[in-house]
């Protein structure tokens, strides 16, 4: 399956990254490659996933677990195969109809396990190009997890490429900048604040034209 | 006067790339030993003229066509580009799908020759096709903008190039004169040294200024002194690539050194329009590809207006 992953990253995403999209990827070197830790960009497209997968090394690429939505990755058999073999899903359970599980434990052992949790805090990909409110799961993991540190990621222009509701894309250049690494701040309101802070000052870095 | 046949077109490739690894050479070691010296910017325009080398020789060895790839290619970040950078409109995300499409319809013209029809179909597409489209997608609110900047982003990109790519597949004309990779040799190697001489100028002779706000570093000097430097060179390479005569190979000098200058000074102002920060390190994306290419905007449709109406 790993080597499933790495040929499907290398022959098929990477190029149409690379060449259709095309990436200004900045302070690459924040992007940790060794976990536990969490990696916490907006959320615009299907495409935000797949472009952030694709700046690990291959060799790393196992250890990134994305954090989706059970309700509607897994939704039929072929895509659940495809969320959990290959994008090496964690599903959680968007529902909670079960009120005695703790919904963070998976993330937690994962976090165990060394490995690199990928969450979109906006929750869903939401208005192509704007933020949405943030969920404080991000928090109430460092929370349980104060020496995990949160990396903040801004991507902007692959909710242009492909948009929510939309088949077809369209090339447009995407950038990605990479923050300093956030800690625990002793609550879950501040550390949610630092995290929105840091997501502003990445975004006021980019000059977005407008789409209106 | 019988022109360059495929030997001294070998003679002069060799020679061109012999220039390009020596300021490949030459640029390294000044960054490395020089490194705090104001030195240009131009590692990323190396590699891209590499990169066009590269495509240069397996066309020569090969097939002209393999260049139409590389040069389609470089169209296609051109416009991304372009448009990644000027604004649009939600409403028009599927009609730049549309725009992305000339790319392979108008290389695909020139791959089979029908030069009539790739003159024709950027026109055709940009000002009645693209339309038509946008007012069923049906949104009034900024069409005029909308519709403008798009079509202006495909002549800048699209159409100019497709003359670059055109010219490499050029056949010769009916006297057996004349080869489309040494015409394409030619406006290559003449637009980056008119592109090198413009920059010396510009530093070495302040005056007369040009508007500060199109350009720091060209003015009047810039275009006078490269249009000196362009006619000989011009003159003496003229042979090895084309089917020129001396005044032919003169006239091609003048107006590519003028060319070159009025695209920087274009694609600077566009730049400066969309106020993009820090000019002079630019990313693909943001600006980057544009600096690329602003030497073929003007030059590459006017020289092969002038040689198809030499040797048509």
């Amino acid at each position: 399956m790993r080597l499933l992953q790495a040929l499907f990253f290398l022959l098929i995403v990477r190029p149409l990254i690379m060449v259709i999209i095309g990436l200004n990827v900045r302070n690459k070197e924040r992007l940790p490659l060794q976990g536990p830790a969490i990696v916490a960009p907006n959320h615009n497209s299907h495409l935000d996933t797949l472009t952030l997968l694709s700046l690990w090394p291959l060799s790393v690429l196992h250890r990134v677990r994305p954090v989706a939505a059970a309700d509607y990755f897994l939704r039929n058999k072929a895509l659940a195969w495809f969320s959990l073999n290959i994008m090496r899903i964690l599903p959680i359970d968007r529902q909670r109809r079960d009120h005695r599980s703790d919904p963070l434990a998976p993330l937690c052992q994962a976090l165990e396990n060394q490995e690199i949790l990928l969450i979109f805090p906006e929750g869903s990909r939401g208005m192509p190009e704007q933020l949405s409110r943030f969920k404080t799961g991000i928090a109430r993991l460092v929370e349980r997890n104060p020496s995990v540190p949160i990396i903040p990621v801004f991507m902007h222009g692959l909710g242009k490429a492909l948009p929510r509701g939309d088949f077809l894309l369209v090339p447009f250049f995407a950038d990605v900048i990479i923050g300093e690494p956030i800690y625990w701040q002793g609550s879950v309101q501040a550390t949610m604040e630092a995290y929105q802070e840091a997501m502003l000052a990445l975004s006021r870095q980019l000059e977005i034209p407008a789409w209106e | 006067m019988n022109g360059a046949d495929l030997s001294d077109l070998a003679v002069a490739t060799g020679i061109v790339m012999g220039i390009l690894a020596l300021t490949t050479v030459i640029y390294g070691a000044l960054l490395q030993f020089r490194p705090n010296q104001n030195l240009p910017k131009i590692g990323s325009r190396i590699r891209f003229l590499w990169g066009m080398a590269l495509f240069y020789l397996l066309a020569l060895l090969y097939s002209p066509k393999i260049l139409l790839f590389y040069v389609a290619f470089i169209a296609f970040l051109g416009l991304k580009e372009y448009l990644s950078i000027t604004p649009t409109r939600r409403a028009d995300r599927r009609i730049l799908f549309w725009a992305y499409l000339s790319i392979p319809i108008q290389f695909f013209l020139i791959g089979m020759d029908w030069q009539r029809l790739f003159t024709l179909f950027v026109p055709v597409h940009v000002f009645l096709v693209l339309p038509v489209l946008m007012v069923i997608v049906g949104e009034t609110r900024g069409f005029l903008r909308a519709w403008s900047m798009l079509g202006w982003g495909i002549l800048t990109t699209v159409f100019s190039l497709g003359y670059l790519g055109y010219l490499a597949v050029l056949r010769p004309d009916t006297h057996g004169n004349g080869h489309g990779l040494g015409l394409f040799l030619f406006l290559v190697s003449l637009a980056q040294l008119n592109y090198a001489a413009q920059y010396f100028f510009g530093k070495r002779f302040r005056h007369p200024r040009l508007s500060l706000k199109v350009t720091q570093t060209r003015n009047w000097a810039s275009l006078v002194g490269s249009i000196l430097v362009s006619i000989p060179v011009a003159w003496l390479v003229a042979p090895w690539m084309t089917p020129f005569t001396a005044g032919q190979a003169v006239l091609s000098g003048v107006l590519i050194a003028v060319g070159a200058f009025i695209g920087y000074l274009i694609l600077s102002a566009i730049k400066a329009d969309l106020q993009l920060k820090d000019r002079s390190t630019m990313t693909p994306g943001s600006g980057g590809v544009m600096n690329r290419i602003d030497a073929f905007v003007y030059t590459a449709p006017l020289f092969f207006y002038i040689v198809t109406q030499w040797f048509g």
